[in-house]
């Protein structure tokens, strides 16, 4: 019976079988090579010839890799980001989706076509804006992470909002209203009741969001200047850039690092963020 | 029923002017710091914002006001000056040359136009005064003679009427007060604006402190006519229109630098009009919507197969899921880099993997090639694409009535036909809106472009501008950015018009088309 | 008190003490700060150099912020504003007629007692439409460098080099590479018989002769560095070579003093030598490019206010003898300044100075033109893929690289 099942799903597993293959393939790729301690290049043989630790040691002791400043900055920037863009995001979202006002369809309809504007070409512009602002205050302007910060912050405002409202809208909007005739004002259902009823559901999209600012690359690369105040992205980038030979070995220990806790993360809230990449599409 | 209890009256108000006080504060000090700076701008914005936060909390605004504040001053700050910015400057002419403002030009092209003596001498000085007026004693370093300089005339000192230090360098003399060091270092810049008259139309000028060099100044500017005369030539350069002052008599003799200036729609017809911007555009332009849509395609098709095989329950379907999300978990900057690795030509595993097994005798270079580039990218975009398209699709499947299958196979259709006749209908209509917003990621997907191939390649030797893989968006950052000597934020800025318009009406028209925004 | 007095308190209590923010005075900096921007070989030895002899400018302190790469430093550079630009910039001689032309740096006015300490071509290659702009520091050059242990004899043509090579060639990944890219294949170039362009009798470039299709050139490419299928013969590496050469797989390399440290690391001191790279006949050789790494003066620093002190800075501290001869221990490179130069010791520094003073004076603003489409350095780099990598035609493919050169060396005579 069992078998019979499996034969006529042969196809299925031969579909996911090929594609795990293409899948894990590179990351496969990586792993050999983080562990790979003979120091040249990409190797072909299936597991590391020399296994051990060499590669990791070179990340965390060389002095021009500050790998373990990159990791706090990004920890830093791309958290800060998320809670604080997914609360006001939020806060927004909320308006849109649960208040009745004036305005509301050409305010998302701004919301949109804003989000879809590829902020890193106005970069020009945000340069003046930023140059400005470090005059006054240095922490914040340009070359700084909380310079970074504010205009990651002004960047996923949009988008976060927009797909907030999508989640918002799955939410049964019975909860807020029985308290609305209860006398509530709208800001007290929103933190009392609404907020922590959706507190899953803002984890999520500020998972979301750390994941894009963690990935961001050009406006990090652009801003931050000095090695020590370097993103992940912009330092592994710098330092495998040209010269994939002789710094392979650590980009890819750097690489796993990285990407482990992320995917972790990922995979034990699966089931939320599949959640939220399909409210906006099966309502459509 | 359900009773409302919370956090209100008194306390819930008293919380909020606390944090808005603190806010408040937080603001005032960054106001009048700003003011200090000189940099008004930022302090009337910054004006602007907290006005605006005030009047949200405290004087009973719209409700949809004090939700969306501080969302609406991040977002005007930081995404919607910087478009208007933008916009505005698609109308200037603004590249190499052409980057700082009129009145900063004029400056330094009067700067420019003071020249060192050819004689090149050069004093050794001490900066003092004389009664109220600055004054300097100077010791010139090619004949040693040493004289006391005002900013009206020039007095030469016979040796024995001033104190000298051990190199012959005047300290002291009657009538002269040295400055102090620190007084020195309180006037900073304003030594250099200083000029000693040597009394036959030169002067000497104090480069900093302690040097001052015989120069001449040639070029001399009028506000009032807007020229600017040569005193050597008698040529007169009057602004040509094109951000730079240029000879009356003679177009091509310009000053520089130039200026930034508004030129509208120049940069606009160039784009349309001049082949040397015009092809490579057009070229890229047609690479570009064939990226966006190889990519939105292939990612759908493999991730709806996927999300086909994987509908039914079946062993191991859990682990399948999990492995096969990873491209979507991992950071894809990594996962550009690595790939971008393993295609290297002499170190990359993909080369030695093929020569291992004999498929290839030498080394491919695989990003030297447009057509393998190419190739690539779409490849790994489908890498780490199809896990997205997997699990939209297998959302979107759970969301068609199971009602509808059943009753199509009780009307007797087989798999694929109902696969065909009711499904993929129905899932299309779900998904187009993602598919479509899908394509305008695409369309602007600079990191894969940038960090996989930097646009390469480019056909150098055959006069392209646009390497094979360039898709607009990194064509615009070239342009703009990374060009090293021929930086063009003008044309940018119109190609990311260009850009914007086409993504914008996309997704408006992916809005309308699905009805969602009447379902708000 | 009711709601509406408690919210009228309130509010008149959160702007008053906003509004007494605002009387808060700010606070004002003792010492000025004159601040460098620079890379990352030129960042470490600024700061070891000011450690050993403090520049002391009174009333100013003086940072450097050394940015990670050069392409780092260019494009912070290229997007620097008053508010966040530098004072003082030292880096490669392209910046000279680029900031010029933008309107970044500052003219400079040098008493000819610092003047004189400078060649003309130095002072020339900062300059822009006959103004100076940067301080000259030191050379931009390179020459080879052999690792002894590979080598026995050292070569005295290039033929020797590739015979060489050719013989070893299961042992070595390839016979020579130059570290720095193609800017630095130009001694290879010209050791072969081909040049960017010729020279006027008077010394300058006479850019209407560009000889990177001179029949010369042409047969001693085919010879050199071409196999029989007209593909390279592996001898000649201009990209993604380091590491080998570092490793001991490579015999040859061209690269300047930057790279000098790194590499008495990786071979030993003792196995390395530096002479310049040997022409096709005995006693001829190569001619690097010549450029110079630059101090320049931003306008920036005015409005900052502290030019003076950054002028002060350049002229009186950077540009001395003392301060460049002491400079030439912390970079390998051969000191701009004549007086530094004539005390320069170190036989490596040495070998650097004796290649750079055959080498040709790099100009670039022609070789940075892209009205062609692509610059000299972009047009090497296709043509070196076309030739070598994919066997296009030798002669067909020079003469087109000669003739993109050409149209970019005419546009940027113009500008």
């Amino acid at each position: 019976m069992q078998m019979r099942t499996f034969r006529k799903n042969l196809w299925r597993h031969a579909y996911a079988w090929v594609l795990i293959i293409f899948t894990v393939f590179p990351i496969w790729i990586v792993f050999t090579s983080a562990f790979e301690t003979t120091g040249t290049l990409v190797t072909t043989s299936v597991f590391p010839t020399k296994p051990g630790w060499s590669n990791f040691t070179i990340l965390f002791n060389s002095p021009d890799i500050p790998f373990g400043a990159w990791i706090r900055n990004t920890m830093i920037v791309a958290s800060l980001n998320a809670i604080i863009s997914v609360l006001i995001g939020a806060a927004a979202a909320y308006a849109f989706s649960r208040l009745k006002f004036k305005g509301r369809k050409v305010g998302i309809q701004a919301l949109l076509l804003i989000q879809v504007f590829p902020t890193f070409l106005a970069l020009a512009a945000i340069y003046v804006i930023m140059g400005e602002i470090y005059k006054v205050f240095p922490a914040f302007g340009l070359g700084s992470l909380g310079g970074l910060l504010l205009v990651y912050l002004g960047g996923s405002m949009g988008i976060n909002a927009w797909l907030l409202k999508g989640f918002i809208d799955t939410i049964p909007a019975e909860l807020d209203e029985s308290a609305r005739v209860d006398g509530a004002t709208p800001m007290q259902v929103y933190w009392l009741i609404f907020f922590p009823l959706s507190a899953p559901v803002l984890a999520v999209v500020a998972l979301l969001s750390f994941i894009g600012s963690f990935n961001e690359f050009i406006m990090a690369s652009v801003f931050l200047t000095d090695p020590q105040s370097r993103t992940i992205a912009v330092g592994l980038q710098q330092f495998v850039g040209g010269q994939f030979n002789q710094n392979w070995g650590p980009f890819a220990a750097g690489s796993l690092i990285a990407s482990v806790p992320l995917v972790i993360l990922f995979l034990s809230l699966q089931k939320f963020i599949v959640g939220g990449l399909t409210a906006g599409s099966v309502k459509g | 029923m359900y009773r409302f209890v919370g956090f209100r009256g008194m306390p819930a108000v008293l919380f909020k002017f606390l944090v808005l006080g603190i806010i408040d504060i937080v603001m005032g000090i960054a106001i009048s710091s700003a003011f200090a700076a000189d940099s008004t701008i930022l302090a009337w914005a910054m004006i602007i914002a907290i006005g605006f936060i005030n009047y949200a909390y405290i004087f009973r605004a719209p409700t949809p006001v004090k939700f969306m504040a501080p969302g609406i001053v991040f977002l005007a700050a930081f995404v919607i000056v910087p478009i208007v910015y933008t916009v505005v400057m698609s109308g200037f002419k603004f590249q190499t040359g052409n980057i700082i403002t009129k009145p900063e030009a004029i400056t330094q092209v009067l700067a420019r136009s003071v020249k060192a003596d050819p004689s090149g001498a050069a004093f050794d000085i001490t900066i003092g005064k004389v009664g109220n007026e600055y004054a300097a004693l100077m010791h010139n370093q090619t004949d040693g003679s040493v004289s006391l300089a005002t900013t009206s005339k020039t007095t030469l000192l016979a040796p024995g009427t001033y104190t000298a230090d051990a190199n012959g360098v005047p300290t002291a003399a009657p009538g002269f007060t040295p400055l102090t060091a620190d007084e020195i270092a309180a006037l900073g810049d304003k030594i250099t604006e200083l000029r000693f008259p040597d009394g036959k139309g030169k002067y000497v000028a104090p480069q900093y402190g302690t040097l001052g060099v015989l120069v001449s100044q040639d070029l001399t500017y009028n506000a009032k006519t807007d020229i600017i005369t040569s005193a050597s030539t008698g040529a007169q350069y009057v602004d040509n229109g094109t951000g730079n002052f240029a000879n009356k008599s003679n177009a091509n003799d310009f000053l520089t630098p130039g200026w930034r200036t508004a030129n509208f729609p120049q940069n606009f017809v160039n784009l349309v009009t001049n082949p040397e911007m015009r092809d490579p555009f057009i070229r890229v332009f047609i690479w570009t919507v064939m990226f966006a849509f190889l990519s939105v395609f292939t990612t759908f098709l493999l991730g709806l197969g996927l999300a086909l095989a994987l509908d039914k329950p079946m062993r191991g379907r859990a682990v399948y899921r999990s492995i096969l999300i990873l491209p979507y978990a991992i950071p894809s900057f990594m996962s550009i880099l690595v790939w971008r690795g393993m295609f290297n030509t002499d170190f990359g595993v993909i080369n030695r993997l093929l020569t291992s097994m004999h498929l290839i005798s030498s080394n491919v270079d695989w990003f030297n090639s447009t057509f393998d580039a190419r190739v690539i990218v779409i490849l790994v975009n489908l890498w780490l694409g199809f896990p997205y398209m997997y699990l939209i699709s297998s959302g979107a499947l759970q969301a068609i009535p199971s009602e509808l299958k059943e009753a199509a196979s009780i009307d007797g259709a087989t798999g694929l036909q109902s696969l065909r006749r009711i499904t993929m209908p129905l899932l299309l209509e779900i998904l187009t809106p993602l598919l479509i917003s899908s394509f305008a990621f695409n369309f602007n997907n600079f990191n894969i472009i940038y960090l996989l191939t930097g646009g390469g390649p480019r056909e150098a030797l055959a006069g392209e501008r646009a390497g094979g893989t360039d898709i607009l968006i990194s064509y615009a950052y070239q342009t703009a950015i990374s060009a090293p000597n021929s930086r063009d934020y003008g044309l940018a800025s119109a190609i990311s018009m260009f850009m914007f318009v086409i993504v914008a009406g996309l997704s408006m028209w992916s809005i309308r088309r699905s009805k969602a925004l009447e379902e708000f | 008190m009711n709601a509406r007095k408690s919210r009228v308190i309130g509010a008149a209590a959160a702007i008053t003490l906003g509004a007494s923010a605002l009387l808060a005075p700010a606070a004002s900096a003792a010492n000025k700060t004159i601040v460098v921007w620079t890379d990352e070989t030129r960042g470490p030895s600024l700061t070891k150099l000011m450690n050993a002899l403090p520049p002391n400018i009174p009333g100013y302190e003086v940072q450097v912020k050394a940015f990670s790469a050069l392409t780092a430093l260019d494009a912070a550079w290229a997007n620097a504003t008053a508010a966040t630009g530098p004072d003082v910039v030292i880096s490669n001689s392209a910046y000279a007629s680029q900031g010029a032309k933008d309107g970044k740096l500052m003219p400079l006015t040098l008493p000819s007692s610092v003047k004189s300490k400078f060649s003309a071509g130095a002072l020339g290659t900062l300059s822009y439409k006959g103004s100076l702009y940067g301080i000259p520091l030191d050379m931009d050059t390179t020459a080879m460098y052999v690792n002894t242990k590979l080598v026995k004899v050292m070569p005295r043509t290039f033929g020797d080099m590739v015979k060489l090579y050719l013989k070893n060639k299961s042992k070595f990944t390839a016979g020579f590479c130059a570290l720095d890219g193609v800017w630095g294949s130009q001694p290879v170039i010209t050791a072969l018989g081909g040049y960017a362009w010729g020279l006027k009798s008077d010394g300058t470039a006479n850019i209407m002769n560009v000889g990177l299709d001179a029949p010369k050139f042409v047969a001693n490419f085919k010879k050199f560095l071409l196999a029989k299928n007209g593909k390279s013969n592996g001898f000649f590496k201009w990209a993604d070579c380091t590491p080998d050469f570092l490793a001991g797989k490579i015999p040859f390399a061209n690269s300047g003093g930057w790279n000098l440290d790194k590499a008495r690391t990786s071979l030993g001191s003792s196995n390395l030598k530096i002479m310049a790279v040997p022409g096709v006949k005995a006693g001829t050789t190569g001619a690097p490019w010549t450029g110079y790494q630059g101090a320049y003066v931003t306008t920036f620093s005015g409005a900052h206010g502290v030019s003076a002190g950054a002028m002060q800075f350049v002229i009186q501290y950077l540009a001395d003898a003392k301060t460049q001869a002491k400079g030439a221990a912390f970079t390998n490179r051969p000191p701009a300044n004549l007086d530094a130069a004539a005390q320069v010791t170190d036989p490596s520094v040495a070998g650097f100075s004796k290649a750079g003073s055959r080498g040709v004076a790099q100009v670039d603003m022609y070789l940075n033109n892209t009205a062609s489409g692509a610059n000299w350095y972009d047009l090497l780099t296709d043509m070196y893929t076309k030739i070598l990598t994919k066997g296009a035609p030798l002669k067909a493919t020079l003469r087109r690289a000669a003739q993109s050169a050409q149209m970019d060396f005419v546009a940027g005579y113009k500008e």
